[in-house]
């Protein structure tokens, strides 16, 4: 119902409130749409996912494998795309269709074909995750293409063109992020999880099997563990995107993540969460880290924008 | 957005089934119908005595990951079955040996068997 409609029915809203909630969803859409900076940040996330997806499909996806014909061209397009990706060669289209080939390996291959471990969390994650990073320019830095843009800028006698653009799929990895971490938190938000129980059975089931003996005893050490686990994920889903809360969440969050990979077979997911932590940093402050690293101290222009 | 916030919602809290939207749930079937067994030898006197049954049946030393599947990760009372069967004939004639076990189901451990019976006088009788 609207302000007028209120007001008709006698009843009102209180003075400024749509005012207020109109002027957050301004902001909101231009914390996403209007996000512009530096292409460091997703030219990284570009090239680790490259790498990550390297890790995941290129054993499954060697030609010799498969029968002649359009597998082969299915292996051949991954390999083609992803090695473009990474060494940046008409790198945003790369990514792009990368993203697609990731999100049809998902979905068709993996939902529709049936090939069961194409559809779990970690390969929607190298899909989705590149699909984002192509609607940033994420080939203006670190690239082949930035390498020729640079070598023709100097030919030219002109500057080379700045490493900066619009970011809003930095933005698009950061609400999906969020999503994950509170649905996944929501889904263990039962007694079963919190209890400790189902912590205690999938340590069972890879580590110390049916004959637990001993390790059945430290039940409350798997229910702390499993209550600490969800409270993360739920301070993660809310706290991550804010740079306050960010910085006593990131290392927790790192930490648990490290903890996934070497305890679960959790393939590369949590390497791919790692690397995609990056989009939550200031892309300009990620620049200036990088020169202060390399020792160059020139200064990016400021610009008026938050980061949420 | 929509897609990104809701399509969980569908799936996590309507149970939805469509794989279009992506439910952020991890390792939701991984242990669960797993048996977790501690057997016991019964004294004369009501007494308990754990029996180590991969050191009984003579894999105390092997690997964990070399160790048969069926011993290492039972899945069923009929291989808990199996096992007591195992044990009564390795540990000779005569012994009264008992079973509790867990079965792991998605709300927690389910305690399944309570050393209610003999296992070597039930494999005496199937012979």
């Amino acid at each position: 119902m609207t302000n007028s409609t209120h007001r008709a029915a006698g009843k009102r809203l209180p003075d400024g409130v749509s005012e207020k909630i109109g002027g957050l969803g301004v902001r909101f859409l231009g914390w996403g749409l209007d996000y512009e900076g530096s292409t460091r940040s997703s030219a990284i996330i570009r090239i680790g996912l490259g790498f990550l997806l390297w890790g995941r499909y290129a054993n499954d996806l060697l030609p010799f494998k498969h029968p002649f014909g359009l597998e082969t061209v299915y292996c051949l397009t991954f390999f083609g795309l992803t090695t473009l990706m990474i060494v940046g060669l008409w790198a945003r289209t790369a990514t792009f269709l990368t993203g697609l080939f990731g999100l049809f390996t998902y979905y068709y291959v993996g939902h529709v074909f049936g090939h069961e471990p194409y559809t779990h969390h970690h390969t929607y994650w190298l899909g989705i995750a590149t699909f984002y990073c192509a609607l940033t320019p994420c080939g203006r830095s670190f690239s082949v293409d930035r390498w020729l843009a640079v070598r023709k800028a100097h030919k030219d006698g002109t500057p080379p063109p700045p490493e900066r653009g619009n970011l809003l799929g930095l933005r698009l990895i950061v609400l999906q992020l969020s999503a994950m971490y509170f649905w996944t938190a929501y889904d263990k938000t039962f007694w079963g999880f919190l209890s400790g129980s189902r912590l205690e059975q999938i340590f069972v089931n890879y580590y110390v099997g049916s004959n637990a003996g001993i390790w059945m005893k430290y039940g409350f050490a798997f229910a702390a563990a499993a209550i600490l686990i969800t409270l993360l994920e739920y301070a993660l889903a809310f706290g991550l995107p804010f740079t306050k809360t960010r910085r006593w969440l990131l290392i927790p969050g790192l930490l648990m993540h490290s903890a996934f990979y070497v305890m679960l077979p959790v393939a590369t997911y949590s390497a791919t969460i790692v690397l995609l932590y990056l989009a939550y940093f200031d892309a300009d402050r990620v620049h200036r880290f990088i020169d202060q690293l390399a020792g160059n101290d020139r200064a990016l222009p400021r610009l008026d924008h938050t980061d949420g | 957005m929509l897609f990104i916030f809701l399509g969980p919602f569908y799936r996590q809290v309507l149970g939805g089934t469509s794989y279009v939207f992506r439910p952020w749930i991890m390792f939701t079937d991984r242990g669960v119908g797993i048996f977790v067994v501690d057997f016991r030898e019964r004294k004369a006197d009501g007494s308990e005595v754990r029996i180590d049954y991969m050191r009984a049946l003579g894999y105390g030393d092997t690997p964990h990951r070399q160790r048969p599947k069926s011993l290492w990760r039972i899945t069923s009372w009929e291989g808990v079955l199996r096992i007591g069967d195992q044990l009564c004939r390795a540990l000779g004639e005569g012994r009264d040996i008992r079973v509790y076990s867990q079965r792991a189901d998605k709300d927690g451990w389910k305690v399944h068997h309570a050393a209610t019976e003999n296992l070597c006088a039930r494999s005496s009788t199937a012979e």
